[in-house]
């Protein structure tokens, strides 16, 4: 057979495929006829073996150019996975996320840790050497906290109305901090562990410069209620930055290229989970911390936060035999 | 151009177009001026509502537009950085940007993005853009051997070129009894497919020549053909008519 009966033999063959795909893309695979559905699956073989054929006795030939299109674009179709939809979202968060913070603790404890101990270091910094303070908490700022500590004010006080834009505000900060923290793996970890470490310090001196004060209690209550979720949250992005170092760091028996898809799934998986953890403490943040509400009911509230948390990692993990 | 060739689960070889830094760099220039007006549009919308809520409103005292002005806030940043994903979600692949282009993102075994494909490529977006316009991106996409960039990398996927074709002519002449059509049927098997494949472009392309250069390339190729099919030049007739009908022949062989 020449390439012209060929390509004459074939060529309704091949159009038919090619408005059935069409229809496929424009209104789903749902509008297609009885009739139609059931002949795409040998229309696609077909077409395939067209494709080997012209290319192994017309080399060159335009049509190997168009067969190959035709098949990729029918490929596109005919593979897709459907993975949209509320019920694998349910079973993410009910199942899935708490698993993955189960599995991956090590990791999650190491951010954790590289945080503290850059608080642990602002702190005994600010003690030990205060004039190095400038250097992580710009001056008018620890100058406004003395004035409004002076003053018995402790943290900022927002009216009602400013509220749901702080929250909004601190929300995408900080998942934009999560995601940062996370994406930085890529540095082989060393941006992560940057990251951590100069939170930590913040949080250390700031710490410092209220106990020095006297306040102590005052800056706990600040922080905790709504920092309870939000360090937790910090730790697995950290962590999850940790993981996707790992694949350039230790690949294992896997080529890096290989590693970074696995772990890369898994780490991004441990971010998305941390989405609702940053905007509970950000309603928290907006709503619950600027209210003058006595010490103890925030500490209250942050205790509270870290049972629900834990509670909930624990029933995600014990739920039925893993699928 | 770079290519692609993967093995298709049918076992043919399938070759992907890869877009290159060019095509990759202005879709997403285009993006950025969609971003940039959906996000001009919101915060127009939003003040103008918020004008419109204190002005019907103002009487109640405890009602302030910052819900509003929260909302604004929240969609804005939804959409800085949902628009990439919902879009390559949605449309498999494709942002605007990238459908004006004709370039798609799929995964690096030819199968369409799955979500956390989408996920993973633009949350690394955050590396690839430092230090500054997409720099790091760039440089992984001119290293690689595949034009990834790190979120391409981590996802595994490619960005390729669409080539939409459209299905190779086929020329059809009736076959008209010519004095030397029983000789011509006994050698046509002697031409071989690039010969062949010479006539039929100029069949087909010979309206777009001038026409002393396509009288001057029949006349060369009936010569041709008529020494290929052992007929005498002198009686194959007209140039034009005597190559359709070889060609015809040819088609029924």
């Amino acid at each position: 057979m020449n390439s012209e009966v060929f390509l004459k033999t074939h060529r309704e063959t091949w159009n038919r495929l090619n408005l059935i795909l069409d229809q496929v893309a424009g209104k789903g695979p749902s509008s297609l006829s009885q009739e139609d559905l059931q002949a795409l699956g040998p229309l696609f073989r077909r077409v395939v073996a067209h494709l080997a054929y012209a290319r192994a006795n017309y080399p060159g030939h335009e049509m190997i150019n168009y067969l190959n299109n035709l098949v990729v674009k029918a490929h596109g179709h005919i593979y897709k996975r459907e993975n949209l939809g509320l019920r694998p979202a349910w079973e993410f968060f009910s199942r899935g996320f708490p698993r993955l913070v189960r599995e991956q603790w090590r990791f999650i404890s190491i951010a954790g840790l590289i945080l503290i101990l850059g608080m642990l270091t602002g702190f005994s910094l600010h003690y030990l050497q205060p004039s190095l303070d400038g250097l992580i908490i710009p001056d008018n700022m620890k100058r406004a906290i003395s004035e409004g500590l002076g003053r018995g004010q402790v943290g900022a006080n927002w009216s009602p109305g400013e509220r749901p834009v702080l929250s909004s505000v601190i929300m995408t900060n900080n998942i934009r901090v999560g995601f940062s923290s996370f994406a930085l793996g890529f540095t082989w970890g060393l941006a992560t562990v940057l990251v951590l470490f100069y939170n930590g310090l913040m949080l250390g001196v700031l710490g410092a410069i209220y106990m020095s004060q006297g306040y102590a209690l005052g800056y706990w209550s600040l922080i905790l209620p709504h920092g309870v979720l939000e360090l937790l949250a910090i730790f697995i992005c950290g962590g999850a930055g940790l993981v996707l170092a790992r694949a350039l760091v230790q690949p294992g028996d896997y080529t890096r290229r290989d590693a970074l898809l696995v772990q890369g799934r898994i780490a991004v998986k441990l971010v998305l989970g941390t989405i609702p953890m940053f905007v509970a403490a950000a309603l928290i943040e907006g709503f619950v911390t600027p209210t003058p509400l006595p010490d103890s009911v925030k500490l209250a509230v942050a205790a509270f936060s870290l049972a629900v948390f834990l509670l909930y990692v624990l029933v995600g993990n014990r739920t039925g035999a893993s699928r | 151009m770079k290519e692609h060739s993967l093995l298709s689960p049918e076992k043919v070889y399938l070759d992907l177009d890869l877009a290159g830094v060019g095509s990759r760099f202005a879709a997403c220039f285009i993006d950025g001026i969609f971003i940039d007006l959906l996000m001009i549009f919101i915060v127009i919308f939003g003040i103008g509502l918020a004008g419109i809520s204190l002005a019907l409103i103002r009487r109640h005292a405890d009602f302030s537009p910052t819900w509003l002005i929260a909302a604004v806030i929240l969609l804005v940043s939804v959409i800085l950085f949902g628009y990439f994903i919902f879009f390559e979600t949605i449309w498999s692949g494709q942002t605007p940007g990238k459908r004006l282009l004709k370039i798609r993102v799929v995964q690096d075994n030819g199968s369409p993005v799955t979500f956390f494909n989408v996920l993973i490529r633009n949350i690394l977006r955050i590396v690839d853009v430092l230090p500054f316009a997409y720099a790091i991106g760039i440089i992984a996409i001119l290293i690689s051997k595949k034009n990834q960039r790190l979120g391409d990398l981590a996802a595994g996927a490619v960005v390729v070129r669409e080539n939409v074709a459209a299905a190779p002519a086929a020329i059809d002449y009736e076959v008209v009894e010519q004095p030397w059509s029983g000789t011509a049927r006994l050698h046509i098997h002697e031409i071989s497919e690039s010969e062949f494949a010479v006539l039929k472009t100029f069949l087909l392309r010979r309206g777009a020549l001038r026409w002393d250069e396509a009288r001057d390339y029949e006349q060369k190729l009936a010569l041709f053909f008529s020494h290929k099919l052992g007929l005498d030049p002198d009686e194959t007739g007209h140039p034009s008519v005597f190559l359709e009908q070889v060609a015809a022949l040819y088609q029924r062989r």
